[in-house]
């Protein structure tokens, strides 16, 4: 268990499960974690199920296994959610989602969701793999993705921001201002801090 | 009697001064010697007149130049004002409770007249004259919301009330103590507040939520909250943070008095009629440290305060660089005798 976030905003991630409420269950996978992959696929949920896969050693262990669901395996996370995006087409009321995998993935994964209205309630997330963030720009509204460092360039304007823990669900985002603003040059040292 | 309107400025020259009677009525925020958050509910009745609590709308001699200083704002970032698309039913209750409030409480600078669905709504300080259908967007130059707050002192949030909860939905936001709606809009009342420090820990929002839920129509409540600004700056926002962080360095000994305000937010709350949201008004004031300490009460108080603020409190308010200069100047005017509970200036 990771320690209480000191900033609210910061999701909190809990081991997920099968909610047996549903009717049809869609699994996404952005990042191997086969812990939580072979617990969920060994108990499976009442209902039709299916995985779409963006992590290559996850497809190729699921493959071995003989997982039996309907299986979409993508090279990448985005089109991973092209295919997301098209299943949610057809979806009917019932559908729960499952995403797993890093929070840049998961949480733009939430956002394709909650355009083809899905609610809170029907989405449960969890995060695995790696901690890398995406990050928007307070000044210029340019993300930044992968950010795995203290301080990072924007994408957008170049300025060098500072990562905060504040996290926007809906821009599936963590925050970031520029670092030396008040006085120019003045920063703390670059470190890694989300491996 | 009108209220004389003073021409100034909220940037580049920084013309904006308060009269005397701005500075008698300026809410001071500190009852006692420490601060420590705290939920400071109280119910927005009528308070004394010529207070700010006097109405639920508070209109001063800063108006025409805050609507000013709003537009100008918008025109460079129109991300300034938000509104999720499920959020139209509140903009229509905010619009109805802010032009009733204004025409009810300011007879002599607004007016509204109602014939059915068929309304006119006249603000003589900006010179506006607007027939409109009220439920019918089109027949307004803005989105209601916009087209009201843009006419209005202060910053507004309409909270959503669903699943148990406050969502900050919809936002007009040009005067705010650096928090960013562009990031922060659609979020629940604890995100939202997520970077406030130690108030989650003793348990403010919690109880703050608890009895937000439970708001009634007709029943607004307010509080106040306060931060400090170099140069009377409304726009202090995330987003223009280059261009207002440098004040933080300028501040010196012999300027202090005149640079560096208190910043004080009248919050209010009101459920809203049809959609049940919540509209949450954060009305700025703003006085110089120098202005303040005119009253030897505030003086002494406001040293106090400062002097013994936690030091994260004070990172988490940005006063970090210049607090120090504040504090020795007010200091000379604190000869430490005590001074009774209570934020009157006498």
């Amino acid at each position: 268990m990771t320690a209480a976030p000191s900033i609210k905003s910061q999701p909190v991630y809990h081991a997920i499960d099968w909610d047996q409420t549903g009717v049809e269950h869609l699994l996404f996978i952005a990042a191997d974690d086969p812990a939580t992959l072979d617990r969920l696929l060994a108990n499976r949920p009442p209902g039709g199920l299916t995985l779409v896969v963006a992590a290559a050693e996850a497809a190729e262990r699921l493959g071995v296994a003989g997982v039996t669901a309907r299986m979409v395996i993508e090279q990448n996370a985005t089109s991973a959610l092209h295919a997301l995006e098209s299943l949610l087409q057809q979806a009917t009321m019932g559908l729960r989602l499952y995403l797993v995998g890093p929070e840049d993935a998961i949480w733009q994964a939430a956002a394709v969701a909650t355009r083809y209205g899905m609610s809170s309630a029907e989405i449960r997330l969890y995060q695995t793999g790696t901690k890398a963030r995406p990050v928007f720009c307070v000044h210029c509204r340019a993300m930044t993705r992968g950010v795995r460092t203290n301080l990072a360039d924007c994408s957008g304007c170049g300025r060098t921001l500072f990562v905060r823990d504040h996290f926007s669900r809906r821009l599936g985002a963590y925050m970031g201002f520029q670092i030396d603003a008040e006085i120019p040059g003045e920063k703390p040292p670059v470190e890694t801090v989300y491996p | 009697m009108g209220i004389a309107f003073r021409d100034e400025t909220f940037r580049d020259t920084f013309t904006y001064r308060n009269s005397d009677e701005g500075i008698r009525r300026f809410p001071f925020p500190f009852g006692l010697d420490q601060y420590m958050y705290s939920v400071n509910i109280e119910p927005h009745t009528a308070g004394k007149p010529d207070s700010v609590y006097q109405y639920a709308f508070d209109i001063d001699e800063h108006y025409i130049a805050e609507c000013r200083d709003r537009a100008i704002t918008l025109e460079k970032d129109p991300g300034r004002c938000i509104s999720l698309p499920h959020m139209m039913d509140s903009e229509w209750d905010v619009l109805e409770l802010i032009m009733t409030s204004l025409s009810r409480d300011y007879p002599e600078h607004f007016a509204l007249h109602r014939d059915g669905e068929q309304w006119t709504w006249t603000n003589r300080p900006l010179g506006i004259e607007q027939a409109f259908v009220f439920g019918n967007a089109q027949t307004l130059p803005y989105p209601p919301f916009e087209y009201i707050t843009r006419q209005t002192q202060g910053d507004f949030v309409i909270m959503d009330h669903r699943d148990g909860d406050l969502w900050a939905d919809a936002g007009m936001i040009t005067s705010q103590a650096d928090w960013s709606l562009a990031f922060d809009v659609g979020m629940s009342f604890k995100e939202w507040h997520g970077p406030v420090p130690r108030a989650h820990e003793i348990g403010v929002f919690d109880r703050a939520l608890k009895y937000l839920l439970m708001l009634q129509l007709g029943n607004p409540v307010r509080r106040l909250n306060w931060t400090m600004t170099v140069n009377p700056r409304l726009d202090t926002a995330p987003e223009t943070y280059p261009d207002w962080g440098p004040d933080r360095t300028s501040v010196t000994l012999d300027n202090v008095a005149e640079k560096v305000h208190l910043r004080v937010e009248l919050q209010a709350l009101f459920r809203l009629p049809r959609s049940n949201g919540i509209l949450f008004s954060i009305r700025c004031y703003m006085a110089s440290v120098g202005d303040l300490a005119r009253y030897p009460k505030w003086a002494r108080r406001l040293h106090r305060v400062l002097r013994d603020l936690p030091q994260d409190l004070a990172e988490y308010k940005g006063l970090v660089r210049y607090k120090p200069a504040v504090v020795e100047w007010l200091s000379r005017l604190d000869d430490g005798v005590p001074v009774p509970p209570g934020t009157d200036p006498e």
